[in-house]
């Protein structure tokens, strides 16, 4: 591999890409329909240690993106 | 250790809180004696008497004793402990094995004393956060794979189907530290304690910030990360604000994190590319970062008063704010503009104290004084003082990053003045040191108020420990633990699925709850950053055009590079000019690429506390440096560098000159046959023409040719002068 014969000007472009496709697919698996039910669920998965010692946990409003 | 209860579907299982409360310890102590350290440097820093002419505690040897004690002593024991603690509760089993934690535990704090032993000797390898010779870096890829098999052989024996979020954090950390920390250490061995970086010059550059500034990610962001996301939710009693939010966070920062190094490297001989993304990844980072910080700061949206109540979480909320605050500077520091201002000064100083101290410390011992009743069964000694504590260490934290940033752009903004003439307002540096002397006794203070926290908490530790009786494991009840499905079981399963909920549902599973799958994920995010920088710098040869005036290093002068990176030199001087008016003015031409390849490890530096030394070569008289070394007060009354008297007394250990020469050659550095085996000669000669110089500038005996001083001053003497050999362009 020598600068010679490489076309620098290649690695923005896959670069843009990479970058685009991880965050638009990152997002969009995230946020699909459906999705809040399950991540909802996993949040609470800090308070299911041990259920008989978990004091009731504090409502908080549920005004998340 | 789990006992199933008859008919229940459930079992007894008891945690292993041995370990964590060993690793708690571990954090207790090593974040004492590290910010002692800290505390000492600082001193040196504010009156260069604290060295007291002792080369065991000298600044540029025990400033990577500090750095490494917070680093590798409190902030890694920190995040063993809290990873120990809330893995085995999130994922509902024991620790996966018992022999297995304690030769973790005794094996890193074993590590931790070799570097509190080898640093105050000199011994290094001579790369900021990187410093710890080869034998200790074996020991710290042996003791991390331990704790790799062992953290996730818990992860394979877990209860609980899905995996949290902070295991997310911890593990991405596991697996990045382990590639940083092996790409890092490719050394070459010349004896048992010591070695020379396989990279030289900008690729060495570019891998030690590549390492350096993901040391700073992996190290002290995503495993404190997985903190917030465990004890924030925990102290408050109410879930994380938004889990959704929290993944995005996750991958988002793992994968523009690792482009961000090259910004520790602006202006210099770099390629432009790689600062170029360095700058745009470091400026996007911003989003990732702020997105947690929000993420935490809003669970307590609706319950502010708890923190007004509840020191925990005083500690908690103020470390995220902090995170804030420096995840906002990094940014700002990291565009080419602010950069010119901010590199090489203290203003660099301050923001990754307001890191460490604010976003580590406070994120640390807010999970600390979580731990410590749960973890003896007893309520924590005093609350007083751990209030006390926050606000002495908060007080502490502005103290000194406010002192800092003055500092900082005090020095930059003097170094950078020149008259309407076009010459430089302060020509001597030593100028802009007596100006900004005064914030170096303030920072101390700063840290002596963080510091007086820091004793109050060890106190209240200890007290709550002493007032507890023996300490029990936790023992809960926890369902049975189920056999996890194979992922090509699950792939298969997927394809047969006959609506999309069904495939997505599935994919789910497979994408988040299985820790291998994700694991090799997170591997692989972080693997694009690192091969989009590192390959081509390595294999493009246009990136690193060599000069053909450009030398190796005379045996004489490679010994003396030596002594230059054992009394840690380059902790306060570069070898880098950048292309500025007031740096030409003051240092010359600015440095290529070509000048630095035979440097194994590069020298660049990262902090000027005194000038560049790029260019120094043939600037001063032998004598000169001679008596700089013996007392820079006699060169520059103001100076604020520490004596280095006894290079003028040690003898220059000689028995390994050959083997360096030989270690250069095997690494490519253009040495031939003859000239290892006329090393010693060679060596020796050139010993005798500068003593003989010495003799003849200052009656200097001539005894002094089989000294340590005569080496530095011939690689002093080099620095720079083969670029000036060069024939005009």
């Amino acid at each position: 591999m020598t600068g010679e014969a490489t076309d620098l000007m290649i690695f923005p472009k896959i670069g843009l890409i990479l970058f685009f496709g991880f965050f638009v697919g990152l997002l969009v698996w995230v946020y699909r329909r459906r999705g809040r039910k399950i991540y909802d669920k996993e949040s609470m998965i800090p308070f299911d240690e041990a259920p008989e010692a978990q004091p009731p946990i504090d409502e908080a409003p549920k005004d998340e993106p | 250790m789990s006992q199933p209860e008859q008919n229940t579907g459930l079992e007894r299982l008891t945690y292993n809180d041995k370990v964590v409360r060993q690793f708690f310890w571990a954090t207790v102590v090593w974040g004492f004696v590290g910010m002692l350290v800290g505390i000492l440097i600082a001193s040196e820093l504010a009156n260069w008497r604290v060295n007291m002419g002792i080369p065991y505690i000298t600044f540029g040897r025990i400033r990577p004793l500090h750095t490494n004690g917070v680093i590798f002593g409190f902030a890694c024991n920190a995040f063993f402990t809290a990873a120990y603690y809330s893995t085995q509760r999130l994922v509902k089993a024991r620790l996966y094995s018992d022999v297995l934690s304690q030769i973790h535990f005794w094996g890193w704090q074993a590590i931790i004393v070799c570097a509190a032993l080898t640093f105050p000797q000199g011994l290094t390898f001579g790369k900021e956060y990187g410093e710890l010779e080869w034998p200790i870096k074996l020991a710290i890829t042996v003791i991390w794979v331990v704790f790799a098999v062992n953290y996730f052989g818990t992860l394979l024996r877990r209860r609980e189907k899905h995996i949290y979020v902070s295991i997310w954090f911890y593990s991405a950390s596991i697996i990045t530290v382990a590639a940083l920390h092996i790409v890092e250490s490719f050394f070459i061995p010349v004896s048992f304690l010591k070695s020379y970086s396989m990279f030289s010059g900008t690729q060495d550059a570019l891998v030690q910030w590549w390492y350096g500034h993901n040391a700073v990610a992996f190290i002290l962001t995503t495993p404190f990360l997985g903190m917030m996301y465990y004890f924030i939710p925990k102290a408050a009693n109410r879930p994380i604000y938004s889990y959704r939010l929290s993944i995005v966070h996750f991958w988002s920062l793992i994968f523009v994190y690792i482009w961000a190094g090259p910004h520790h490297l602006h202006y210099t001989a770099l390629p432009g590319w790689a600062q170029s993304l360095g700058m745009v990844f470091s400026i996007m980072l911003w989003m990732p970062s702020w997105g947690g910080m929000i993420n935490g700061l809003l669970t307590l949206r609706g319950a502010w008063d708890k923190v007004r109540k509840d020191h925990v979480l005083k500690f908690l909320v103020t470390a995220v704010t902090f995170y804030g605050m420096a995840t906002f500077e990094g940014p700002l520091m990291a565009i080419k503009s602010v950069n010119a201002i901010s590199h090489y000064t203290d203003w660099t100083i301050g923001h990754v104290h307001s890191g460490t101290l604010g976003w580590v410390g406070f994120m640390t011992f807010g999970a600390l004084y979580w731990l410590a009743p749960k973890l003896y069964g007893v309520k924590l000694y005093s609350d007083k003082m751990a209030t006390t504590h926050f606000w002495l260490g908060t007080v502490g934290i502005v103290v000194y990053i406010v002192s800092m940033w003055i500092a900082g752009i005090t020095q930059a903004l003097m170094l950078q003045a020149v008259t309407p003439e076009g010459k430089l307002l302060y020509p001597d540096f030593v100028q802009t040191v007596a100006a900004i002397e005064p914030y170096y006794y303030m920072r101390l203070f700063g840290g002596l108020l963080y510091f007086s926290g820091v004793c109050l908490a060890v106190v209240n530790f200890w007290k709550t420990m002493k007032s507890a009786p023996t300490p029990v494991d936790e023992t809960v009840l926890v369902p049975v633990r189920f056999v996890p499905s194979r992922l090509t079981d699950d792939l298969e399963e997927a394809t047969r699925q006959k609506d999309m909920t069904g495939v997505v549902n599935k994919l789910h599973h497979i994408l988040e709850s299985k820790p291998m799958v994700l694991t090799v994920l997170a591997l692989l995010t972080i693997s694009v950053g690192s091969l989009v920088e590192l390959v081509p710098t390595f294999y493009i040869r246009d990136n690193v055009p060599l000069i053909a005036s450009v030398k190796p290093y005379t045996p004489l002068e490679l010994e003396g590079r030596d002594i230059y990176i054992r009394e840690g030199c380059y902790l306060c001087h570069s070898q880098m000019v950048r292309p500025f008016k007031d740096e030409y003015l003051r240092y010359g031409p600015p440095s290529r690429p070509g000048e630095s390849v035979y440097d194994h490890p590069f020298q660049w530096g990262s902090k000027r506390t005194g000038p560049d030394l790029a260019r120094v070569g043939g600037k001063y008289p032998d004598l000169w440096h001679y008596r700089h070394m013996r007392n820079p007060r006699d060169i520059s009354s103001k100076s604020i560098m520490p004596v280095f008297k006894w290079l003028l007394t040690d003898k220059l250990d000689t028995s390994l000159t050959k083997a360096k020469i030989e270690a250069m050659r095997t690494l490519g550095v253009p040495y031939s046959k003859d000239d290892v085996d006329s090393a010693d000669v060679r060596r020796d000669r050139q010993a005798a023409e500068v003593a003989a110089v010495l003799k003849d500038q200052g009656n200097v005996p001539e005894t002094v040719k089989d000294k340590e001083i005569v080496a530095l001053i011939a690689y002093l003497q080099r620095l720079g002068t083969d670029i000036k050999k060069e024939a005009p362009q």
